[in-house]
C-alpha cells in the first residue's frame, strides 16, 4: 500500500465537514512504566514497549565455552534475549538476560544436503546475504527480518505458503546449553525428545548456541500485490493456495477489501529489479483516512471503502529478487499484535467471524488483519504441530489501547480451536494450552527434567507451563 | 537489491563521515553493523541516516542525554534499545555519537 496513493484518493474526501467524526475513541495506550537513570543498570524494553524488566545483569557470551562457564558458575534466573520482537512476556526477568548476538554468522554449509549450521545470534537480515554467498536460502521467511534466528525458531515464527512450514520446521539440529552448564547437540537421532521440544522451545529448554537449518537453492521470486475483493478471494482461497507458492492478504476492517500478495518463482525473463514502491509508514494513513471519513453518518463506511478501492489499480506492485529480499518487508510502524493459528480449513470462517464481530460491535479498528497459511510440522510446541494452520493476526497501533479490541477477538479464535502465537499477546495458561497440543505433557515433563530449578523460567513461562 | 543498495549507502556514508573502526569495540562494531544500521542506513523507514548531518542536527541539538534516553526507552518508530539486548549505557553513547556524527565533528551536541 502506497500512502501517497491513498492520501491522494482521500484528499477530496478530507474536505468534507467533520461533524460527528472526531478522533476515534481510544484509551491510553498501555506501555511499560520504566525509567532510565544514567549510571544505574539499564532496563530492558521490548520492541513494542509493552514488556520491560530490570535485569541484574546482561551478558553476551563470545563463545560457547563462555556461556557454559557462566551457567555452571552461577545460580539464579536467566532468560535468553534476541531482538525483543515478541509482544508476549517471554523475556522479562529480574535475573540475567543472555544475548547470543556475538555468536553470529554462517558456520558451514553442506553443498550436497543443503544443511547450514548457523550461530544462534544471527539476525535474519544478516542470514539472507550470507547464505546467498553459498547459493542457498532459507525455504521461507517471516514478514520481517529483524529477529535473531534462535529467537525466531523459539516461537515458530513463520511466513506464508501452504507447502512451507514455520522456521522451526526447517531445524535439523540444535546445540544448546542446558541450565547445568552441559552443552548438548540434539537432532532426530541424538536426544530426539529434547530436539523436538526445543525446536520451538520458548527459550525454556536451554540456551541455543547453534541451529542447523535445511536450506534450498537460492531462488528468485516475483511478488505481486494489489487490492481485491475479499469475498471473492475467500471463495477462491483453495485455488489460490494450490496455484501460488506463497499467498497471503491483509483484510481491511469495515470494508470488503484486502491487499493480496502472491509470490511465485520468477520467470526466466522477469525484470530482476526490486521495483516495490512500498511505504513502511502507510498504515498510519489508513487511520487518518478512517478518522476523516469513516465516521461520517450513513456514508462514512461506504466512502472509506470507496477510497481504498480507488487505489486498487495504482496500488498494485511487483517486486522481483532473491527470496530473502522479496519475502520480507520493512515495517517501521510500531504496534501490538495478537495472532492465533486455527486449523487451515477453518481459516475463512474464522476470519469472517472476526470481521463480522468488528462490524456488529462497531469496533473502531483500522489496522489490517493479516491472513497466512503454514504447513504442519512435528515440533512438539509449534503452533503447527501435527496440523496445517491458518494464522490470523490482529494489530493495534502502539499509541492506542489494544486490550478492549483483543479481548473481543480472542474468544472467536478460541472457538475455532486456535493456538496462540507464543511471541504474541494472549491470555492462555497451562490448563488451556494442555488441550491444544498433543505432546504437551511430554514437553512439560522434559522441560522440568532439564531445568529442575526453573532457572530459565519467568512468571509468564511459569503460567504457560503450570510450573511452580 | 535492497541489501546491495543498503551496503552501498553504508559505504558512502562511512566514506563521507569517517568512522574510525578502532574507536569501537567488537560488541559496538557488531551492534553498529548488524543492528543499528538495519534502520539507520535504510532510506525508507523514517530513521535519520548515518552521515546525514541535516537529519541529525535537530536531534543532536537536544543533547546526548536526551538522545540516549530516547534510544533506551524508544522514541517514535525507534524501538527501545534499538533492539540491542546486550548494549550497555556506555556502548549506546558511543554508538549514538558515531551514527549522529557527533564523534566526527559533523554535529555538535548541546551541552
Amino acid at each position: 500500500m502506497n500512502r501517497r496513493q491513498l492520501l491522494s484518493s482521500t484528499a477530496v474526501l478530507g474536505t468534507l465537514p467533520l461533524a460527528g467524526c472526531g478522533e476515534t475513541s481510544v484509551g491510553a495506550a498501555p506501555g511499560v512504566d520504566v525509567e532510565f537513570v544514567s549510571g544505574s543498570s539499564l532496563p530492558w524494553v521490548n520492541w513494542a514497549a509493552n514488556q520491560a524488566c530490570q535485569p541484574v545483569d546482561r551478558l553476551a557470551p563470545v563463545s560457547e565455552q563462555a556461556l557454559v562457564d557462566m551457567l555452571a558458575n552461577t545460580t539464579g534466573a536467566l532468560r535468553p534475549v534476541g531482538a525483543g520482537h515478541s509482544f508476549s512476556a517471554l523475556v522479562p526477568s529480574d535475573g540475567t538476560l543472555v544475548a547470543m548476538d556475538m555468536l553470529n554468522g554462517v558456520i558451514s554449509v553442506d553443498a550436497e544436503s543443503g544443511l547450514a549450521e548457523i550461530w544462534a545470534g544471527t539476525r535474519l537480515h544478516q542470514l539472507g546475504p550470507e547464505l546467498a554467498r553459498f547459493g542457498r536460502s532459507l525455504p521461507n521467511l517471516p514478514d520481517i527480518d529483524y529477529q535473531t534466528l534462535a529467537g525466531a525458531c523459539a516461537t515458530s515464527t513463520h511466513g506464508t505458503g501452504a507447502a512451507f512450514g514455520s522456521l522451526s520446521s526447517y531445524v535439523r539440529a540444535l546445540t544448546l546449553a542446558l541450565p547445568n552448564g552441559e552443552l548438548v547437540r540434539c537432532d532426530e537421532s541424538h536426544r530426539p525428545n529434547l530436539f523436538h521440544a526445543a525446536r520451538c522451545g520458548l527459550g525454556a529448554f536451554g540456551i541455543v548456541t547453534r541451529v542447523t537449518m535445511q536450506t534450498l537453492p537460492e531462488t528468485i521470486l516475483t511478488q505481486r500485490a494489489g487490492v481485491e475483493n475479499l469475498d471473492a478471494l475467500l471463495e477462491n482461497i483453495e485455488h489460490e493456495k494450490a496455484t501460488n507458492r506463497h499467498v497471503e492478504f491483509l483484510a481491511f476492517p469495515h470494508t470488503r477489501l484486502a491487499l493480496v500478495t502472491r509470490t511465485n518463482v520468477a520467470g526466466s525473463d522477469a525484470d530482476r529489479r526490486l521495483t516495490s514502491d512500498e511505504d513502511p509508514l502507510a498504515v498510519y494513513q489508513l487511520r487518518d483516512a478512517y478518522r476523516q471519513i469513516g465516521g461520517l453518518p450513513f456514508v462514512g463506511g461506504w466512502l472509506y471503502e470507496k477510497a481504498l478501492a480507488s487505489t486498487a489499480e495504482s496500488t498494485s506492485s511487483v517486486r522481483t529478487g532473491p527470496a530473502w529480499e522479496v519475502l520480507t518487508h520493512d515495517r517501521a510502524v510500531r504496534f501490538r499484535e495478537m495472532e492465533y493459528s486455527v486449523p487451515a480449513e477453518a481459516g475463512p470462517a474464522c476470519l469472517r467471524a472476526v470481521l463480522e464481530h468488528i462490524d456488529a460491535n462497531d469496533i473502531p479498528v483500522v489496522f489490517p488483519i493479516e491472513y497466512r497459511y503454514i504447513k504442519r510440522d512435528d515440533a512438539w510446541l509449534s503452533m503447527y504441530s501435527q496440523r496445517d494452520g491458518c494464522a490470523i493476526s490482529v494489530h493495534q497501533y502502539a499509541d492506542e489501547d489494544y486490550r478492549p479490541y483483543f479481548a473481543e477477538i480472542e474468544p472467536i479464535f478460541r472457538r475455532f480451536d486456535g493456538r496462540p502465537h507464543w511471541g504474541k499477546l494472549h491470555t492462555l495458561s497451562a490448563p488451556d494450552l494442555s488441550g491444544l497440543y498433543p505432546r504437551w505433557s511430554d514437553a512439560t515433563s522434559l522441560r522440568a527434567g532439564v531445568d529442575p530449578d526453573g532457572r530459565l523460567l519467568n512468571a509468564h513461562l511459569r503460567a504457560l507451563f503450570g510450573a511452580e | 537489491m535492497r541489501t546491495v543498495a543498503l551496503a552501498m549507502l553504508v559505504i558512502a556514508c562511512i566514506g563521507a563521515t569517517p568512522v574510525c573502526a578502532n574507536d569501537l569495540s567488537a560488541r559496538e562494531s557488531h551492534a553498529l553493523s548488524q543492528i543499528c544500521l538495519r534502520c539507520h542506513a535504510q532510506p525508507n523507514v523514517a530513521a535519520p541516516l548515518l552521515g546525514d548531518a541535516d537529519a541529525w542536527r535537530p536531534r543532536v541539538s537536544q543533547g546526548l542525554d536526551v538522545m540516549l534516553e530516547n534510544t533506551i526507552l524508544g522514541f517514535g518508530e525507534m524501538p527501545p534499545l534499538g533492539t540491542c539486548g546486550y548494549c550497555t549505557e556506555a556502548e549506546l553513547r558511543n554508538l549514538i555519537e558515531v551514527i549522529s556524527g557527533i564523534r566526527n565533528g559533523d554535529a555538535e551536541a548541546a551541552p
